[in-house]
């Protein structure tokens, strides 16, 4: 029965690390897949995300309404953001490097100013279960099946529908695609808006698991980053594959020496595989696809 | 070598300013003047690489922290006030050592642009995660104690023996001559042949490869002496302060130099002196008056500049002085 | 620095003929695709060789695979005998053999000045180099365009600029993919002119194109590519009347 227990618990740290990161990192992936351009301020888009969320949960909108007003609130938020700065940085990767933490810096203050150093957010809903001597939060494991459907979700679009079609165009050849009158331009402000969509989505939906402060975005980036960098540029196995992989090695290292060092660990798998395959799972996917042909 | 140009008057100007600077102001401003010179190092270290040779890093503060640390460990280990030159020589070697290893790893993997910055950020972020997490009394190098999030205190002045104890004046002094030597050092590389050689990899790797350049090696060299100014800066910080923790290199002071030097025109470097030292003070100003609004101004700053004057806000005034006063050949 | 000037000046004095650049069943994959097929050539010293083929006929490719940007699937590449698989691309640019690439490799960003000091600081030591630069620009027949920032030059300055670049080391074997590529008429007789008047100074040039009438005014020797192999070999004449050469060239 111990047994037993521990599994379920090696399997929930691991779930729940995959999930944390597939569900951090979507959003990223997509912009970075697509468009090529870093957003260092992700993770204050899943703070706006998880700000909406909390105060419609507050103006008594139920939970579920709120998540998804956080999430459609963001996506306009992205598309201002876009047309103000990102548009004209698109094939600039240092550059939005360096513009997207400016508007991180902003909105990271801007709130410690406007709203305080706390928020008031929904709390955790659904209850625990007990499995062996340990409490499990039910909410946790839905946000496993909602990372999971979101995933199929992203499949479905990417493999069966124009826009999907358009956009792996876009990915694989930039110059080719707007040649062929996909008209890349509109694609990006589209794309960046979904990707901001996912973040703010991603953060309503951890909303109710932490504490809404204006660096709620901080517990993410470097998770959500290492995954797309792992991952590379294709957005739906890329980031299935470094998810799965990284949660291992998250869960794995945290379980047995704590938090600190499985964020150590992430980032030195990063760095392995930056220096190693710069192009991450999508790459080496790719290559093996080539060799095949 | 010297011109008349709006960089030169600036520097001259500046530098004249400086050396003055302890005469005209109160013992407190010379203590901060003392802090934000410390700073400069770091930035200059950034226009090298980055401006000069077109290395982005996000990991120069990764080297500020091992210069410190170095320092503080070693001097608090031998206790030895006579020999507090060899210890900050050291911290540069050990810090040194760091970056040629480090650059190696990079660029003889062929990582290059993006990811050399995704890269250094990684780095930066696994030190200050490791040194957070060293609060316990089992963490320590000889009798010195990592100290975790606290990190390091009471870590002595650079003395020679009992005769000088750089502190206050005399430490001010002492790191503006270390400045205005960089400076100088730096700026006689620019035009030399190996200015061009890292020019050359700025410009183009690829071709320069083509004409003869050895281009990881070259990469590696100016990436290492890159790392050796940003442990100076972190030396003279700890010597200045007597203190160091991990928030020296987490997150936003990884960026503060990129976004510092991004906005003052990283190809110049007084440029890059003046903003700095303009920064510094402004946020001294604003946290003593008790506000957030440094960040957020600096966020503005960062957008704005990106957008509109990509070249650097300084740099473009001096380009545009050149041309309005002083008429170019 | 063993090979400087001084001392290459004294091997060309001594010369016989020579091989300059061989290659050896030279061979390069790219995933299923191959683009050049057991390759052998020889060319002597002091040649003017033009390659011609089809577009995708691998001739691009041989020009990289000798310069070292990637290494070959099988073969060799020999430089005055010495094998160059293996050295990386800067070391072969050391020993004496300079590229002019299709695509535009200039500093735009930079001087006239500053482009053909960081052609030339690897090969020219310091104190000569502002007149070994003042030599180039005649050499090409640039000295008029003055010291402007490269990317205001017309395209066609901006290639005589890339040659005058690529003879600052005073290479033994120059390389030029499409050397008149975009240019005029007048441009490109210029541009005739420069070669042949680099060729008669004793540097071996390989160089690519597809204008016939270009390669007719200059090239010594031809030879023809096609999916990668070596199909034909020789001077101008017994090309263009070669019928399978017609056949696989149509339009010529």
């Amino acid at each position: 029965m111990e047994i037993f227990a521990n599994l379920f618990n090696i399997l929930y740290q691991f779930l729940d690390s995959f999930s944390f990161l597939i569900l951090s990192a979507i959003g990223l992936a997509i912009i970075f897949g697509m468009m090529r351009i870093i957003n260092l301020a992700h993770g204050e888009f899943m703070m706006l995300g998880a700000y909406i969320t909390s105060a419609c949960y507050l103006a008594g909108i139920p939970l579920l309404f709120a998540i998804i007003l956080g999430a459609i609130g963001v996506g306009i938020f992205g598309l201002i953001i876009d047309r103000l700065v990102i548009c004209h940085l698109y094939g600039r990767p240092l550059d939005s490097v360096v513009a997207t933490w400016g508007i991180s810096l902003i909105m990271t203050q801007g709130f410690l100013i406007l709203l305080g150093a706390t928020f008031e957010g929904p709390s955790t809903p659904l209850g625990s279960f007990v499995v062996g001597d340990r409490n499990y939060s039910v909410y946790r494991i839905l946000l496993v099946f909602i990372a999971i459907s979101l995933l199929i979700f992203m499949y479905w679009i990417f493999m069966h529908t124009k826009f999907g079609l358009k956009s792996r165009a876009t990915m694989q050849n930039n110059e080719m695609a707007s040649s062929l009158g996909t008209n890349t331009k509109r694609m990006n402000t589209i794309t960046f808006m979904v990707g901001s969509m996912f973040a703010g989505l991603a953060g309503g939906l951890y909303a109710p698991t932490m504490a809404i402060t204006p660096s709620f975005g901080s517990a993410f980036l470097m998770e959500s980053f290492i995954t797309v960098l792992v991952g590379g540029a294709n957005p739906l196995i890329g980031t299935v594959v470094s998810g799965g992989a990284l949660g291992v090695v998250n869960s794995g290292l945290s379980y047995l020496y704590g938090t600190f060092i499985g964020r150590v660990g992430l980032l030195i798998v990063a760095i392995l595989f930056i220096r190693l395959w710069p192009f991450g799972f999508s790459g080496l996917i790719e290559k093996k696809m080539m060799r095949v042909k | 070598m010297k011109r008349l140009t709006a960089e030169n008057v600036t520097a001259g100007l500046l530098f004249i300013f400086l050396i003055f600077y302890p005469l005209m102001a109160s013992a407190y401003n010379v203590l901060n003047m003392s802090y934000f010179l410390s700073m400069v190092f770091l930035s200059l270290s950034l226009a090298l690489i980055w401006g000069l040779a077109g290395i982005f890093s996000f990991g120069q503060t990764a080297f500020f922290g091992i210069g410190g640390y170095s320092y503080a460990i070693i001097s608090l280990n031998l206790d030895i006030p006579d020999i507090t030159f060899i210890v900050l020589i050291s911290a540069l070697l050990i810090a040194g050592i760091a970056a040629w290893i480090l650059g190696y790893f990079i660029f003889y993997g062929g990582v290059n642009d993006v990811f050399v910055g995704l890269i250094t950020l990684c780095v930066t972020l696994v030190l200050a995660t490791f040194m957070s997490q060293t609060a316990g009394s089992q963490w320590k190098i000889g009798s010195v104690p990592l100290g975790g999030d606290n990190g390091i205190n009471n870590i002595p002045s650079i003395s020679i023996g009992n005769i000088i104890s750089f502190e206050r004046n005399y430490l001010y002094y002492l790191i503006l001559i270390v400045l205005v030597v960089v400076y100088l050092l730096l700026r006689k590389i620019s035009h030399s042949k190996s200015g061009y050689k890292l020019i050359a990899v700025r410009e183009n790797r690829e071709r320069s490869e083509l004409f003869g350049y050895n281009i990881p090696l070259i990469q590696t060299m100016v990436f290492t002496l890159g790392g050796v100014l940003a442990a100076l800066s972190g030396v003279f910080y700890v010597t200045w302060g007597g203190y160091i923790s991990p928030s020296s290199m987490g997150i936003t002071a990884a960026a503060l130099p990129v976004v510092l030097v991004a906005a003052a025109g990283r190809k110049n470097l007084t440029a890059v002196i003046l903003f700095t030292i303009i920064y510094y003070m402004f946020s001294q100003y604003l946290s003593v008056t008790g506000s957030e609004y440094a960040l957020v101004v600096l966020g503005f700053t960062l957008v704005v500049v990106i957008l509109l004057v990509p070249q650097g806000v300084f740099a473009s005034l001096f380009q545009l002085l050149d041309r309005l006063l002083f008429k170019k050949k | 620095m063993s090979n400087t000037i001084e001392e290459r000046k004294k091997e060309k004095k001594n010369q016989t003929t020579q091989k300059v650049l061989e290659l050896k069943d030279l061979s390069k994959d790219f995933g299923g695709l191959r683009a050049v097929d057991e390759v052998n050539m020889v060319v002597n010293k002091g040649e003017l060789r033009c390659l011609i083929g089809p577009n995708g006929a691998g001739k691009s490719t041989i020009f990289k695979l000798i310069m070292g940007l990637y290494p070959p699937t099988k073969g060799s590449v020999l430089f005055k005998g010495q094998e160059l698989v293996g050295l990386p691309v800067w070391k072969r640019a050391r020993l004496g053999i300079s590229i002019k690439m299709q695509i535009p490799g200039v500093y735009g960003e930079l001087s006239l000045y500053d482009n053909l000091r960081i052609a030339g600081q690897n090969f020219i030591p310091p104190i000569k180099i502002d007149s070994e630069i003042d030599r180039l620009v005649h050499l090409v027949g640039i000295e008029n365009l003055g010291n402007p920032i490269v990317k205001n030059l017309s395209h066609g300055q901006q290639q005589w600029l890339e040659i005058a670049m690529a003879l600052a080391s005073n290479p033994e074997l120059l390389l030029l993919d499409e050397p008149a590529a975009g240019m005029g008429p007048e441009e490109t007789e210029f541009t005739a002119q420069i070669i042949h008047k680099l060729s008669e100074k004793g540097i071996t040039i390989i160089f690519i194109d597809h204008d016939m009438g270009f390669v007719r005014r200059i090239a010594q020797k031809v030879t023809v590519l096609h999916y990668g192999k070596l199909f034909a070999e020789g001077t101008i004449d017994e090309i263009e009347t070669n019928e399978e050469v017609i056949r696989i060239y149509l339009g010529s």
